[in-house]
This record gives structure tokens, sequence and C-alpha cells, in this order.
């Protein structure tokens, strides 16, 4: 925020981005290393039976034991920390990174191949998320976003916040295409768009402090988490939020739920929050070794599966 | 000529040695007065092998880089935790006590006490910055309210494992040292700070609740001159089993006394000189003065040989301690030339510690030309014996050299063809088992102390629970200027970094990509997604800018940026794999005005001295035995000898280096002098044996009843020699100092090997060399070694 004047000139500039496949790109490919699953990793997700995890040094890992042991994946085309994954099924994924990266894989995550980079000043793009095999959205730093709707071949700016302000952070993206997506952001922003994005809302919560995550329970319910331990609810598609108390003024990363229906919360110093009632109440536990968390995923026998600073941590 | 020359010699001396040993007296009560002022002393730039590529690196960033120079004192409460009021309250009066030590950096003091601490929130406003403990929080208000209170800051402030244990039992305070003292100019003196140490923190506040631990150069150069003053102790054993052997051996306490005076003269003479150069005594060369000692030892049990030899023949002690100086000059200059030669050669080593170890050690050995071959035998011309003592002392040495034919038998030339074939299994055997010697140290924490030493307790219980590196290598990468907006540069030291972090044996790296890493994240609300070198130069610039904690990481504009690459421990195999990992690194990765260049850090510095000493020993093992053989071919002018001589010198050689295998001696410092004395003390057996054998030779004997005399007349003296010597080194085994008691057990092996290659090996080779290639004509006697 220090820095935002000195973006705003280069964020201008640099707009004319997108819809071009890589010629020659910068990235040099991530290098196979004996302790990849110590590298910092910022997210996970599943690819089927499959664990799939991302983070700095274009590292990509992958567990097919349900996260007990992870191995590097073959070739990723990028050195850069990538921040976020969506798989639309066991097969066909992207993650985006700083850079303004976005790689592609359709062997599960063995293999990836580079999209788009965006090297003109700080572009990291913080957040994906594809609704079927043609149709995504990236968000990242100073609300720059991207979209595709040809499965990553071309991506094209896309403006999500209107108004005066228009470059807050984009720090996560969620819901459910088929009624609502939506994206949650710096200052207790959130924005929805219920037309695929081609329109998008902001929505003012009460948050004075950044989300940085979010997601769509089963029940349709929203959550988002952030910034000095604030969770906020929503039951009406992001129209109303109210703040659910977490116990804690430590940062939450991110938000994943377990298939019998837990929801749980990871954060920094070692922080999880618990809820069995749907995000209604959390209960809260401090690791010994107040590890920052950055991730998590559902790993086998509907395990939870940790990942922070130190890469992979272990499942608790 | 020679010969008219001793005479000549012998003549003057002998008529004027009132005032020759007047003007010895005069000089050592001279040198004794300058002895006295000769103080222990330790310096750090001494053991580093100057000129090498890394130690340029470590000189020319020393002073802008991670200070090497840094003590740790812990405060380690023996039941329960660091949380309540006593802990504390401990833990402010050491950190006091600590502020006011002289050589400390007053500011650079930290602790939780100490206001250079602050806990730095992230909030929606922006950064918020308070002292980890409130400057009204006074030791005496500690409620347990209170503690918790600084108990949550310093969770919340990224202490644990800085500050304070991991599992919270303990609390550690951090100072650097300055070196020389800022106001006087006057190097520190690291003895003393060790020893303060030892008695203002340890001393003062260790007890039955609390335990001190204290980790720090200082501490370990403290500690080294405790044990090795310990080593006094161990020579004064060794010069009473001394005493007792010579008497044992002449059976006269007045010849005894004369030998063991003589002795001492040359180390009161090498002390004063020593002083004289502005040298101190080191505790790593602590071993020159008492190897000098031994060789005087074995060189007066020649003289005192000789002259019984003598007395026995009918001679007055006047005229035989004449004979004795006249006669064993010539061959004793020659053999303390070879010890000479060979001590020499280690000024070869670019390491300025051993190249004061052979500048003292040569010092030494030319004063026992002086007090040996002189002053004993001028000393001994004023006792008298009985004719009596004199054809007992005979006797005796016939008795005892009785064994010894039972050794000659190896001259025999069916046993010494199985003789030398033994000797050359064990050759093959020794050469094959030697392989893959280890360099450098082998244990954790401070090689030159014992693993169970105080301080390596300290050091292991400290790395344990603390993130504390207390190994480190650092890579200096040196760039154009302005570099500070330079992403790629930084892209690619965090890169360098990620990948050294895989390299076994390395922890972690820190570096300038780290701490951009780090404040990224910090000036965007804490969020991780921030974590990376940003693409934007500005950007990178003004977080490095902001980034204060910096100054050991780059210079002015990234002149130059450090890596610090912790490592698991300093075995030379781990910092051998790290430094290969990073010349492959900087070859692959190259980039325009960028040079990568190794290294600082301890392991750094290690990693140049194993390198120095692994390079250097081969050479100067050929100048050592180089000078040897031309010494051998010179005095008997016979390829013969040459190869009697030296063959067995090998064999023993090489069985040091196995036994070094075998014992987990690593070459260091502290053992390649050894091995290189070793030989040179080692051939000087080689010498009387042969020696004896010439001249027995060139009266006709034949080969084998030449070496039964040559063994019985010296085989009993070497033999004595050698035992007399080890027994004496042995005791350093007892050392308290690691280095010291692997040098003893080293010294040693290589007296008895030396000793028994000798009489066996070399009697063995010399038949056999002799039944090969037999002479055509008589045997020379050589005139220079008429003894």
């Amino acid at each position: 925020m220090i820095m935002k004047k000195t973006f705003i000139a280069a964020a201008v500039a640099l707009l004319c981005v997108g819809g071009h496949a890589i010629a020659a790109s910068v990235q040099k490919p991530a290098v196979a290393v004996a302790h990849a699953s110590q590298a910092p990793i910022l997210a996970a997700a599943r690819a089927g039976q499959r664990v799939v995890a991302v983070g700095d040094h274009g590292i990509v890992l992958l567990s097919d034991d349900g996260g007990k042991t992870f191995r590097q994946a073959k070739t990723v085309p990028t050195q850069a920390l990538l921040t976020s994954l969506s798989f639309i099924d066991d097969k066909q994924g992207w993650a985006a990174g700083h850079d303004g990266v976005i790689i592609h894989t359709t062997d599960s995550g063995e293999t990836w191949t580079l999209q788009r980079e965006d090297l003109a000043g700080d572009k990291p793009l913080f957040a994906i998320r594809f609704n079927d095999a043609k149709n995504g959205f990236a968000v990242g730093l100073f609300g720059n976003a991207v979209q595709t709707v040809d499965g990553g071949a071309h991506w094209s700016a896309l403006t999500i916040e209107s108004g005066e302000v228009t470059d807050h952070h984009l720090y996560g993206i969620f819901g459910d295409a088929n009624s609502a997506l939506y994206v949650a952001g710096e200052a207790g922003l959130v924005y929805r768009s219920a037309d695929r994005g081609l329109t998008w809302t902001t929505i003012q919560t009460s948050n004075p402090g950044s989300f940085w995550a979010g997601l769509q329970l089963k029940d349709g319910s929203l959550l988002v988490v952030g910034q000095r331990g604030h969770i906020f609810n929503s039951v009406d598609q992001g129209t109303t939020w109210t703040e659910v108390p977490s116990g804690t003024q430590q940062s939450l990363t991110n938000v994943v739920q377990q298939s019998n229906g837990d929801v749980l919360v990871v954060g920094l110093a070692g922080t999880t929050l618990r809820s069995t009632d749907a995000g209604k109440t959390f209960v809260m536990h401090e690791r010994a070794d107040r590890a920052p968390l950055t991730a998590a995923a559902v790993g086998n026998n509907d395990a939870a599966l940790l990942f922070g600073a130190t890469g992979v941590i272990a499942a608790k | 000529m020679l010969t008219a020359f001793v005479r000549r010699l012998e003549e003057f001396l002998f008529a004027h040695r009132g005032v020759v040993l007047g003007v010895f007296a005069l000089l050592t009560v001279f040198m004794a007065w300058e002895g006295s002022k000769l103080r222990i002393s330790a310096g750090f730039d001494k053991m580093l092998p100057s000129g090498h590529e890394y130690i340029q690196t470590f000189d020319a960033y020393r002073d802008q880089l991670q200070d090497a120079n840094s003590i740790a004192v812990v405060v380690h409460p023996r039941h329960g935790d660091i949380w309540n009021a006593g802990s504390l309250k401990t833990l402010l009066d050491v950190t006091q006590a600590l502020t006011f030590l002289p050589g400390v950096n007053r500011g650079s003091v930290t602790s939780l006490w100490t206001p250079n601490i602050f806990v730095t929130e992230i909030t929606e406003e922006g950064f918020k910055a308070d002292p980890l403990i409130s400057g009204t929080v006074t030791p005496d208000a500690l409620t347990p309210e209170v503690i918790s209170q600084i108990r949550g800051r310093v969770v919340e402030g990224g202490y644990m494992g800085k500050l304070v244990a991991r599992d919270g039992s303990a609390a550690l305070i951090a100072a650097s040292l300055q070196d020389p003292d800022p106001r006087t100019g006057e190097p520190l003196d690291y003895i003393a700070l060790g020893h303060a140490l030892e008695a203002q923190i340890r001393g003062k506040f260790e007890n039955a609740d609390v335990e001190i631990q204290i980790i720090g150069f200082a501490k370990v150069v403290g500690d080294i001159a405790d044990g090795a003053s310990g080593v006094l102790l161990f020579c004064a054993i060794a010069l009473l089993l001394t005493i007792l052997a010579v008497y044992w051996y002449c059976r006269s306490w007045v010849l005894t006394f004369q030998k063991i005076i003589c002795s001492m003269t040359t180390l009161i003479w090498q002390f004063g000189t020593m002083h004289l150069l502005g040298l101190g005594l080191d505790p790593l060369a602590i071993l020159v003065p008492f190897l000098i000692f031994a060789i005087g030892v074995s060189h007066g049990v020649q003289q005192i040989n000789f002259m019984v030899r003598e007395v026995a023949g009918g001679y007055s002690m006047y005229d035989a301690a004449r004979r004795s100086f006249s006669g064993l000059l010539i061959p004793g200059v020659l053999a303390l030339t070879t010890t000479l030669v060979s001590f020499i050669t280690m000024v070869l080593v670019p390491i300025p510690m051993i190249r004061e170890l052979a500048i003292v050690a040569s010092i030494g050995v030319a004063y026992k030309v002086v007090s040996n071959l002189i002053m004993l035998p001028l000393a001994a011309s004023y006792s008298t014996v009985t004719q009596d003592w004199s054809r007992r002392s005979q006797e005796r040495r016939d008795n005892r050299g009785d064994w010894m034919t039972v050794i000659a038998r190896i001259a025999k030339p069916r046993n010494a063809w199985i003789m030398s074939g033994l000797t050359l299994l064990v050759f093959f055997g020794a050469v094959t088992m030697s392989s893959d010697r280890v360099v450098g140290s082998l244990q954790p924490g401070s090689p030159e102390l014992r693993a169970d030493a105080r301080y390596n307790q300290d050091s292991r219980a400290v790395a344990d629970k603390f993130d504390i590196g207390l190994d480190w290598l650092t890579v200096v990468v040196e760039a154009p200027e302005e570099s500070c907006g330079n992403v790629e540069l930084v892209k690619l030291v965090d890169q360098f970094g990620w990948e050294m972090q895989n390299v076994p044996g390395v922890v972690s790296a820190e570096s300038i990509a780290s701490l951009t890493k780090l404040y990224n994240v910090g000036l965007n609300e804490g969020i991780p997604l921030m974590g990376t070198v940003p693409r934007d130069g500005q950007t990178l610039d003004y977080i490095i800018a902001q980034a204060q904690e910096a100054a050991a990481l780059r210079g002015k504009g990234c002149k130059w940026l450090a890596v610090n690459l912790y490592l698991t421990d300093h075995k030379a195999t781990t910092i051998h794999g790290v430094v290969n990992a990073v010349k492959d690194f900087r070859v692959s990765h190259q980039m325009e005005g960028v040079k990568f260049r190794l290294a600082s850090g301890n392991a750094g510095v290690e990693a140049a001295t194993n390198e120095v000493l692994e390079h250097s020993e081969l050479p100067m093992m050929l100048y050592v035995y180089g000078a040897i053989v031309l010494l051998v071919f010179l005095a008997y002018r016979d390829w013969r000898a040459m190869l009697a001589c030296c063959l067995p010198l090998t064999v023993a050689t090489f069985l040091g280096y196995a036994f070094m295998k075998w014992q987990g001696i690593g070459l260091t410092v502290a053992t390649l002098p050894v091995m290189v004395l070793s030989v040179g003390v080692g051939v000087d057996y080689a010498f009387y044996i042969y020696n004896r054998l010439q001249q027995h030779l060139a009266a006709g004997e034949d080969i084998v009843s030449s070496f039964e005399h040559a063994l019985k007349e010296t085989g009993i003296a070497t033999v004595f020699t050698a035992l007399t010597l080890s027994v004496g080194v042995a005791t350093w085994s007892f050392s308290a100092l690691k280095f010291q008691a692997d040098m003893g057990k080293l010294l040693t092996f290589m007296f008895m090997v030396n000793m028994i290659m000798a009489i066996t090996a070399l009697p063995a080779f010399a038949v056999v060399l002799e039944r090969l290639f037999p002479r055509r004509g008589p045997v020379r006697v050589p005139g220079l070694m008429n003894h």
C-alpha cells in the first residue's frame, strides 16, 4: 500500500497486455531439487485422487498417496512464485503466479506449458479459477485481472472494480460459476458477478482489513477469511456479510471444506480454525511450532493436509 | 680439511671451556629473563591460509560481512522454563554484565531486555513497532500477567528460536566484539575475554538453578589456552620420565643432569628468542618446545654412548668428552640439518601459523647444535667418572645388546628376504588403508576441543534449541555499482540460495533475496502471496533500501551481495560438497558483470585451510624426502644407503597415514606438522644404525655380521630413545585439547614405527640390496660420519 502510487502509473501503462501467446519468455524452467517439498507452498488442490501443490521457485508437488509423500513435477516452465491452482477434472488444470504467469497441464500436473507472462512491472496473479475447459479467470495485484474463453490460448484484461478507486488488490476468487462468481479483495471488499464475469458489483463489508481467501460451502453459504483473523460469512449470495468470531488475531490464509462438511481455516503462526457447523462457529488451535500455514487441502480419508513457508507440513 | 677444522675448533673450545660455558650461562640468564615474558597467545588470522582465493574474499569483506567475532550467552534454568520472574531477572543481570565486559560492543548486545528489540505488528492501519519489553516494566514488577504478555510478544515478534529457545527452556544474549579496540587501537585479547566470560558471566551467574552456556570464538580461544596450560603438567611428567629413563640408561646423576640441563638450555634460548622476535607461544605450537627437548634427549644419548665407550677404552672423562665432541660434531650437525630441513619445508605451507611453527622449530634445532654438540661435551669434560662406573656401563650395554642379537638375525639373507617381503606387504596394506584420508576435522563443535568438552556440549545444546547456525559459508556475489534495482541479479541470488539449500549439509540460506521476500510480504499486509523478489526494479530498490538488517548482506548500492549458507556441521566432506555445488552453480549461471566469490564464514575459512593442507602436503613431503635423499647420498655416496634409509621411512609415513584413518584423525593444521616432523626425527634412527654398519663394512666384515654389530652398538640407544620419547608424548593423549591428544597419539605412533622400521626393515632392505647389487669396490669410510 505504501508503494501504491509507484504502481498506478505502471499499471495504467500496461493494460495493453493480454491476448497473445508467449513467444520469447524470460521464464526459466524449474530446477529439480532434492528437497522440493520444503519449498514455500501457497496453494494446493486435488486432481482426482492426486494432490497437487504449488509454491516458490516454480515448485509443483504431486502426491499419489493422499499427501503422505510428495515428488516434484517433471517439467514446469517457470521458476516464479506460484500462488494459485485450479483443476477442472483429474487431468486438466492451471496454475497462476508472479510475473503474471499462467501455466497449464493436461496430465494431472506432471508436465506444464506456459500460457502467459507479464513482465511489465510487478504483475503477480494471486488467484485463478476455471469454470470449465474453456472459461477461466485470474486476479492479482492492483485490480489486475485477466480472463480466457479458449482454455488459456488467449488471455484478455478484465475489469472487476468500478468506481473512483479501481486498483484494490484482488486476493481470492471462488464461487460457483452457474450461480455467481466472487472475488475477495483488499480493504474488506468482495466482488460478485452473476453473469459469468461479464459484469461485477462491489460489496463493502464492515471489515477494515483485507480478505485473503474465500470459499463457497456445500450448503451454498459463503465464507471469506483474511488479515488479522477476520472471518465473514454470507447466506444471501454475498449481498450481506456478517462477521464470525475467530478467536485469533493471526491473519488467515486459506479455507477448505472436508467431505464430512467440516470447514478448516488456516493462518499464520500455526493457526488452524475448525468449524463443524458449516462456518457458523470456529474452534481455534495453535500449533506449538507456530509454523505459518499458507495452504490446505483434503487428502485421503478426509485428512487435512497443511502447507506453509517450509513446504509440506505433517498432516494433523 | 673438514677434519682439520673440527680439530682446531676442538682445541679452541676446550682450551677456553670455562669462558665458553660462562658465555653460554650469561646468554641463558638473558634469554631466561626474556623468555619469562613470553605469553600464550592465539590469533584468528594466523590460522588462515593467506593468499588463498577464499581468504582473499574473506579479507576483502571481513569488516562488512556478518561478524564471525560474536558471542552468544544462553541462560538456561535447570528446572522449568524461562517464563518466570527469577529466570527473566537473571537474564537481565547477565545482559547487563555482558554489556560492560571489555571488548564487547555495547550497542550490539541483544536480548529480550535490550531496547534494540522491537515487535513489529502489521495492522489495518500499517506498521506498529514497540520494544519487546516496554521501558516501564521493571524486574521487580514481573507479575505472571506481565510475563505472559512478554511471552506473547516474543512469539508475535518472531523471536522464538532467536532470543528464546524454541521450547522456551532458555534465553539467549548475543553480542559482537570490537577488535581492535576503537579507542586504544589495541588488538582484542581473546584469552583475557574468554577468561572474563568464564569468571564474570559463568562464574557469577551459574548455580544450582541456572546453567550458563557460552559459545563464540573468544570462548574457544580462552578454553584452548586453558587446555594448553594443562599441557605444562604433561611436559613436567614427560620431563620426569625422561630424567628417570636417562638415569636408567647411564646410571650417573651427573651425566643425567648435564644432559637434561643442556636440553633445557635450548628451550630457554628458544623462548627468549621467540619473545625477542615478538612471537607468542601459540597453543598449537606448544608441541615444538617439547619436540626440541625430545630431539635433544635423543642426540644426548648418542653423546653419552660415545663417552662411555671412550672412558671404557681407558680415556679420562676430559679426553672422552673431547673425542665425543669431534666424533659427533659432523654426524650430529648432519642429522640435525636433516631435521632442520624438514622443519623448514613447512614454511612452504601458506598458513602463517604453520610458518611460525616452522621458524620456531628451526630456531630450536639450530640451538640444539650449540647446546648438544658443543655445550654438553664441554660440560661433561668437567665431570669425573670412575673406571668402575665406566666398566659397568660397558657391561650393561653389552648385556642389553644381547637381545639385539635376536633382532640382528634379520640380517641373515633368508630372513632379510622374508622381512623385506613382509615390509612391502605392510607397505601396500598401509597405502590401501590410508586412501580417502579425511582432511579437516571430523567431529561437530570446536575441533580443537574434545567432543565432551564444556564448550562443545554448550554448542550442541544451543544449536539444538535455537535457530542458530554455528557453521556457515558465505558466498559474496559481486555486481556492478547501483545494482539494488537489478531484478535479474536478485532473482539469481534467490535461485542460488534455493538450489544451495537443496545441497546436502545446507540447512538454510540467507541473502538479500530472502530478506527482500520477507519485506515484500511485510510491506503488503504480511500476505505470504507476496513472498518473492518483485519483478519491478524500482520496487525492488525501494524494498532493499527499507531492509535495515541488510547491512551485513549487501554493500553500498548492492555492489556486493552476501549469501550465508548455514550448514549442519563443518566436517570437511560437508564443506567440500557445498563448495563444489557453489562452483557448479557459478559456472552454469553466468551473468554479465556478476561474480560469485567463495567464501567467508567459518566454513569458508575451513574450506580454504583444508584445500591448502591437502594441496601442500604432498609437495612438502616430497621436499622433505628430497632433502633427506640428497643428504644421505652426500654422506654415504651410495644409492643403496639412500634406498635402505628412505624405504623404511616411507613405509613408516604411510603407516602413519593409515593410523590417522583408523583413529579418525584428520589432516589439520595440527597434524600436518606432526607427519613432517616425524620424518625428520625418524631419519635420525636410520642415520645412527646405518652409520655403524658402514664402519663395520669398511673394517672388512660381511654385511650380516656388520649388522649384528651395528644393532648391538646403537640398536639399544635407538630403542631407548624411541621409547623415552614415546612415553613422554603419549601423556598428551590425556590432554583436554583434542588436537593435542591427536598430535600425541600420532607422534607416539610415529616414534615407535620409525624405530621399529629402523631396526627391522632397514637391515633387511640393506642386505637384500647388497645381494641384488653387490658392491664392486670396498666400502668407503665416510670421514664425515665417523662415530
